[in-house]
């Protein structure tokens, strides 16, 4: 967390009586709670320790610190909060109207709301613009979805190709700066089934090559200081392909940086010239993000709607073509082939992958098809996209329970609605499960998440109890 | 008890005048009757428009005298029979949409004996139709028995002026005008009222022939219904799906109990095949021979129904739906799609003809019929064997070429 | 009741599968006029030895070249997507997946020149919008067709632009799925006198370009400054046809019957011999074939088609009756594919024009009028007098010439794209299922593995 955000925070939080940021001091004890800590072993019977917002402790010989204060857990079940990562809530102006489920088709898509396809902004390389620019804050879905159990959530751009940065959103921020946690998050990148497309992607993927070919060459001399780093703090490691994206190397914009102002990938004005060229030539900031991407100093959320689509996008972007991603398929598509048809070129693809929680059918019938778990037995790791829309969310555990009824394990249908998108939004550091030192963002559930008479009673954010009614 | 009888007697006295007092011979290299195996080497004897002796030739004799007309390595079928036809009146008219009952209307009065559509059909070897009103309205009028002889006499055409009243169930006669009839309820509800209005007009005639009662005020809308309640006219009913085909059979053969044929039985209508095939309701099938399944299957309807026990089976066109001169196609797709091939042999001939009460006449070659036959290069249902020639009642009505 | 019923079908069905009488009574017919496009001429394959070929052979089976010939339990052999070889005693590579077809039939796969759906895409272009995952492309397999073409052939005064592609049904594979595009285009007759003129100008200008284009590498050797000839404006497409790189389609402006009208249609009839003449005479004007669609009338003048070199499609099941006007020179007829097919005239079938008539495979039409019964198509150009044989060319070789593709697909000849059916039974018999479909030399349907027509297996 930046200076800024902290300060800023505190701010808020002496101007708000909700839930705030100030960390309590006073630590805070969960006992006798079944941890489902996502990352190891499920903890039957154990206290979970939380001090200054962050896990302190837990296990089952975890001694409660003096002075606690103690939330006896019998029964109930503790998760890490929900990280969604395909959401554009935020993006429009006004709170949507609960859409109505998409039912009448037979075998086909999801049966539940998610946010509209890849196509909508129109085809662009904008691999620059922050889709938080176009963020709304102090919206009543934030609330909501932070009461349904979503404690992180990604803001996704709109549009096709590479529509722009994604964000990670905290959803109890009332401004755009406590909202936003992470304005830079990871590149959006967007296949959409049509010639322009695919033009532009090969075309992108070649000229930022390009200049990845350039900046590996030796500086002109003379060297100026610091020639080769850009921005100062970048330290550009290899990223091997199939490796989570580390956040580190990720270029972070100045703190002062006007929010109008360049984009990262881009030097800030009254920086020195990193890598002075014999020619000064305006540099695209679109195509020097991607060229970060390929240097492996950023990461990507790859969206591709089906099996038909991934062919096509195999066809635009060379095999050669490497970068830490995760692939996301908002739903499926029985009439274009859900993802599990072509396996192959999936697990050629070395990353997780964001489906539907749902299961669908084989095209134009009633026979279920069960794509997660076809991925997850061929070795992939698989998270949910479960959405931006409250009602959604609440049903989110549900949908979950159909898929373990079907033969997914639990443990894996947990960490993909938690820790799985965690490490894609690049913030499983901080969150996504329950190990110490994490963020204490906590789900507690009367019984069994999974089980039908399982229910999210108190959602806890950073430590502090969210509030139940707005 | 017809009200118009006067105009079949003067068709049978025409057409009798037209016949050839002459018997012919046909030899064929086979002979499919269709209510009896096929048979090789066979003749069919025809003299004034009956089939007077049919056999192999070397046990059957041909009268002295006779013509021999020999068709040689070509086979003779029946000519088939589709109830379920509205081109025989030049195209449209056929629905009167003002009023949801019209069992005063009769197709009779359309008919346009010099129609190209009836040289059409009978170029697919229909030699004899149910030429019946849409499905606009509940109760849409009664359609006429027609042999598709195209001519300038409609005289020498009908088989029956009342061949059936047409009925229709669902969708397409529900009114969205705002009267009664806007639901397959209202329809229900205006069905009933008008079938039992006709069942009380026809029983208080017929007490009144036994001199058990007055004598009814003559009330023409009704006049056509007392041939339904006679038993002399069965009902054709228009369904669309399941609901409509147990609506149908509960309505016509549970409650009123007068003779009908379910026609159509499409879309999900298989589903209700078991209850069906309990009343061995008269199924006319056709025109959508197919569902696509919840299972991703193309489930073909006749092959549905068959295999539930529903046995009393035809198949339609419902021309112009289907061109009226491929009801031959339509039952080489039930075959297609898994109906054993004598079912759809039968279902274009003689099990249409019992369905609407002309078995007696047509449907089959057996001693005693109509003459009504054609003459094939092959199996009669394959749609590379256009007839080389159709007979109806010993006169060829078609050779080879004579339609474009 | 119902036991002598089954038992006299059991008999009625051993005695109808003999149908050896369903080519009787047809005489051969002569040949007429050459064919009007260059013969098949397979494209050179660059030489890849490094690379081993994967062999595949479909054994035992009665193949249909497409060609009008058959060859009784021979043996098709592929080598990766293309048609090594077809006959008997074929010695078969080492590795070789054999196939076998004994007791069954073999065809190229049909091709039909009006489709849509099966994961056809959009133009724009077609290579990359195709959906090769479209469960539709799996009917069309069952279905027995390989390629169609998809979109449309344009139209105007001049040769134009439809956006149109040969699609093949390359389940899972996107490069596979499009053979060509615009391979097609477009153009109407009649033609306005003033526009009849603009064509006579413009044809005289191609081929003067033409003719520079030829003698244009000598020129740039003598004077490596010389300028390339220019395409003359607005006639990109008109060149395209005249090299042969594409295939003018004249919309002869065939209505079809409109079921509901009784057979008779509203409008002007355009589709009468003289607007057949007006594009017989722009076929002579650039001195190549033209594609006649559904000229309902054609039947009436078949030598003069001929004599151009020009093609028919058409549905031998639409009815036109006679205009009472022109009598004589006017109407459909049940025999015009025969009748045309005689006279030399190559002939491709298409799916009748009618209430639930479409040339593509739904699931909610009624069954034997759409692209799910392509056979039947043809069925009904062999009722028509067409010969049995020759009736498959309607699908397969006669087919792939109108879309200007028969040098990849449509019969099965060495060098040829190895798209094959295995079937059980006559090609074109009502019954017939395909059992196994073949494109690019892959399987890509197998009856028993898709749910469509398993549960029929006889």
């Amino acid at each position: 967390m930046t200076a800024r955000t902290k300060s800023l925070a505190l701010l808020l939080a002496l101007a708000s009586a909700t839930v705030a940021l100030a960390q309590d001091a006073r630590p805070l004890a969960f006992t006798n709670a079944r941890l489902v800590t996502v990352s190891g072993a499920v903890v039957e019977r154990g206290t979970l320790v939380v001090r200054n917002g962050k896990i302190e402790a837990l296990g089952d010989n975890v001694t409660v610190p003096a002075g606690a204060r103690v939330v006896d857990a019998s029964g109930k079940t503790l998760l890490p909060g929900l990280v969604s990562a395909f959401s554009r809530a935020g993006l429009q102006a006004q709170p949507r109207a609960e859409e109505p489920m998409p039912g009448g088709r037979r075998g086909r898509g999801s049966p539940m709301p998610m946010p509209s396809g890849g196509g909508g902004g129109g085809t662009a390389n904008k691999a620059a613009t922050k889709a938080v620019d176009g963020l709304y804050a102090k919206q009543a879905v934030f609330g909501d979805l932070l009461r349904a159990g979503v404690t992180s959530l990604a803001l996704t751009p709109v549009g096709g190709g590479f529509p722009g940065l994604g964000a990670v959103l905290r959803p109890d921020g009332k401004t755009l700066e406590t909202l936003t946690q992470d304005d830079d998050a990871f590149v959006q990148v967007t296949m959409v089934r049509d010639g322009q497309t695919k033009k532009l992607l090969k075309e992108t993927f070649e000229k930022a090559q390009k200049i990845v070919d350039d900046r590996k060459k030796p500086p002109t001399p003379p060297a100026e200081a610091k020639p080769a780093e850009k921005p100062p703090e970048a330290k550009p490691a290899e990223t091997k392909t199939g490796e989570p994206p580390k956040p580190e190397p990720k270029p972070e914009p100045k703190p002062e940086e006007k929010k109008d102002g360049p984009p990262p990938g881009q030097n800030p004005q009254g920086q020195p010239q990193a890598r002075p060229q014999p020619q000064a030539q305006p540099k695209d900031p679109n195509l020097e993000v991607v060229a970060d991407l390929l240097e492996g100093k950023r990461r990507a959320i790859v969206q591709i709607d089906s099996a038909a689509d991934m062919l096509h996008w195999q066809q635009a972007v060379a095999d050669g073509v490497k970068f830490p991603r995760a692939l996301l398929v908002p739903r499926h598509d029985p009439l274009a082939g859900s993802i599990d048809v072509v396996l192959d070129q999936v697990k050629a693809m070395q990353c997780p992958v964001l489906l539907s929680p749902d299961l669908t059918t084989q095209a134009r019938s009633r026979i279920l098809v069960h794509p997660s778990k076809q991925l997850h037995d061929a070795g992939i790791e698989v998270g949910f996209a479960f959405g931006d829309n409250p009602q959604t969310v609440r049903a989110v555990w549900f949908r979950l329970a159909e898929l373990v009824r079907h033969g997914l394990p639990a443990d894996v249908a947990l960490r993909a609605v938690t820790l799985v998108p965690a490490k894609m939004l690049g913030i499983d550091k901080q969150v996504g499960s329950l190990e110490v030192g994490k963020d204490a963002n906590l789900l507690v559930f009367a019984g069994d998440p999974l089980a039908a008479n399982g229910r999210l009673e108190t959602v806890w954010l950073a430590g502090r109890e969210v509030e139940k009614q707005p | 008890m017809n009200p118009a009888p006067t105009l079949r007697a003067a068709a049978v006295l025409t057409f009798a005048a037209a016949v050839p007092a002459q018997a012919t011979a046909h030899l064929a290299a086979r002979i499919v009757p269709a209510d009896a195996p096929p048979f090789e080497r066979g003749v069919l004897v025809e003299e004034k428009g009956k089939i007077t002796a049919l056999g192999p030739r070397a046990t059957t004799a041909i009268p002295p005298g006779a013509k021999v007309e020999d068709h040689g390595d070509l086979w003779l079928s029946p000519g088939f029979v589709d109830l379920h036809h509205h081109v025989s009146g030049g195209g449209g008219d056929i629905n009167d949409m003002t009023l949801p009952i019209n069992a005063e209307l009769r197709t009779l009065d359309v008919v346009k004996p010099s129609d190209d559509a009836i040289a059409r059909t009978v170029g697919g070897g229909v030699t004899t139709t149910l030429f019946i009103p849409g499905s606009g309205t509940n109760i849409s009028g009664f359609g006429v028995l027609l042999k598709m002889r195209r001519g300038k006499s409609l005289d020498t055409m009908v088989v029956r002026e009342l061949g059936a009243m047409k009925v229709a169930q669902g969708f397409n006669p529900e009114r969205g005008s705002g009267d009664l009839g806007a639901s397959r309820m209202g329809s229900s509800a205006l069905l009933t009222k008008a079938l039992e209005r006709g069942k009380a007009y026809a029983e208080a005639w017929r007490a009144h022939a036994a001199g058990k009662g007055p004598k009814p005020e003559f009330a023409p809308e009704l006049e056509q219904l007392r041939a339904v309640f006679d038993g002399d006219v069965p009902v054709l009913i228009h369904t669309a799906g399941l609901r409509d085909c147990i609506a149908t059979a509960r309505m016509f053969q549970d409650v009123f109990k007068v003779r009908m044929v379910l026609s159509h039985g499409c879309f999900d209508g298989w589903l209700a095949a078991a209850s069906l095939a309990k009343r061995q309701t008269p199924l006319n099938l056709g025109p959508r021979m197919y569902e696509f399944d919840r299972y991703g299957r193309f489930q073909g309807t006749c092959q549905a129904y068959w295999d539930a026990g529903c046995t009393n089976m035809s198949i339609n066109t419902d021309a112009p739906v289907v061109a009226a001169e491929e009801l031959q196609l339509q039952a080489a797709i039930a075959v297609r799609l898994g109906l054993p091939y004598q079912a759809a042999l039968q279902a274009l001939t003689i099990a249409p003809a019992r369905q609407i009460g002309i078995a007696d006449r047509v449907g089959s070659l057996a001693v005693g019929k109509d003459a009504d036959f054609q003459v094939t290069v092959g199996d009669p249902l394959d749609p590379r064997h256009a007839p080389r020639a159709v007979y109806i009642e010993g006169n060829l009505v078609h050779r080879h070429g004579d339609t474009r | 009741m119902r036991l002598p019923i089954l038992l006299t079908l059991a008999a009625a069905l051993v005695a109808t599968t003999d149908l050896a009488a369903q080519g009787r009574g047809r005489r051969p017919r002569p040949e007429g006029a050459p064919n009007p496009t260059a013969p098949a001429t397979p494209e050179a394959k660059p030489a890849d030895d490094k690379k081993p070929k994967k062999h595949t052979a479909i054994v035992g089976g009665d193949v249909y070249l497409g060609t009008g010939q058959r060859l009784t339990g021979a043996t098709v052999l592929i080598a990766d997507d293309k048609i090594a070889e077809v006959g008997h005693n074929l010695t078969l590579p080492e590795g070789t997946t054999v196939i076998d077809a004994k007791g069954r039939t073999v065809s190229p796969g049909f091709v039909c020149v009006v489709g849509n759906g099966m994961g056809a895409g959009r133009n724009g272009p077609f290579a990359d919008t195709v959906n090769p995952f479209d469960p539709e492309i799996k009917q069309g397999l069952a279905s027995g067709v390989t390629s169609f073409l998809a979109g449309g052939a344009g139209s105007g005064p001049l040769p134009t632009a439809g956006g149109n592609a040969v699609i093949k049904l390359a389940w899972g594979d996107v490069k596979g799925m499009v053979l060509q595009e615009d391979s097609v285009v477009g153009m109407s007759v009649p033609l306005s006198p003033a526009d009849r003129d603009k064509l006579v100008e413009t044809v005289k200008k191609v081929r003067e370009y033409l003719a520079e284009m030829d003698a244009f590498p000598a020129k740039k050797a003598a004077d490596p400054n010389a300028k390339e000839p220019q395409v003359p404006q607005g006639a990109e497409k008109l060149v395209a046809v005249m090299r042969g790189q594409a295939v003018l389609w004249i919309n002869s402006g065939g209505l079809g019957f409109n079921p509901f009208g009784g057979g008779r249609r509203s409008g002007p009839r355009t589709n009468d011999v003289d607007t057949i003449r007006a594009a017989l005479d722009v076929a002579k004007l650039i001195g190549k074939g033209v594609v006649l669609q559904k000229p309902t009338s054609a039947w009436l003048v078949p030598d003069e088609i001929a004599a151009t070199g020009s093609m028919v499609y058409l549905s031998p099941r639409d009815r036109v009756p006679a205009d009472p006007q022109s009598p004589d020179t006017t109407g459909s007829n049940i025999a015009s594919a025969a009748i045309l097919a005689q006279h030399g005239v190559p002939v491709a079938v298409t799916c009748p024009v009618g209430m639930f008539g479409g040339a593509g495979v739904g699931t909610g039409g009624i069954m034997g009028q759409d692209l799910n019964t392509p056979h039947l198509d043809a069925a009904f150009a062999i009722r028509g007098g067409m010969d049995n044989r020759k009736a498959l060319r309607t699908l397969t070789l006669d087919a792939a010439k109108m879309i200007g593709a028969d040098r990849r697909i449509g019969s099965l000849e060495p060098g040829k794209d190895a798209d094959v059916l295995i079937l059980d039974g006559d090609p074109l018999h009502y019954a017939t299922f395909v059992t196994t479909a073949l494109v690019n030399g892959k399987v890509v349907y197998e009856l028993a593995k898709e749910p469509l027509y398993r549960h029929l297996a006889r």
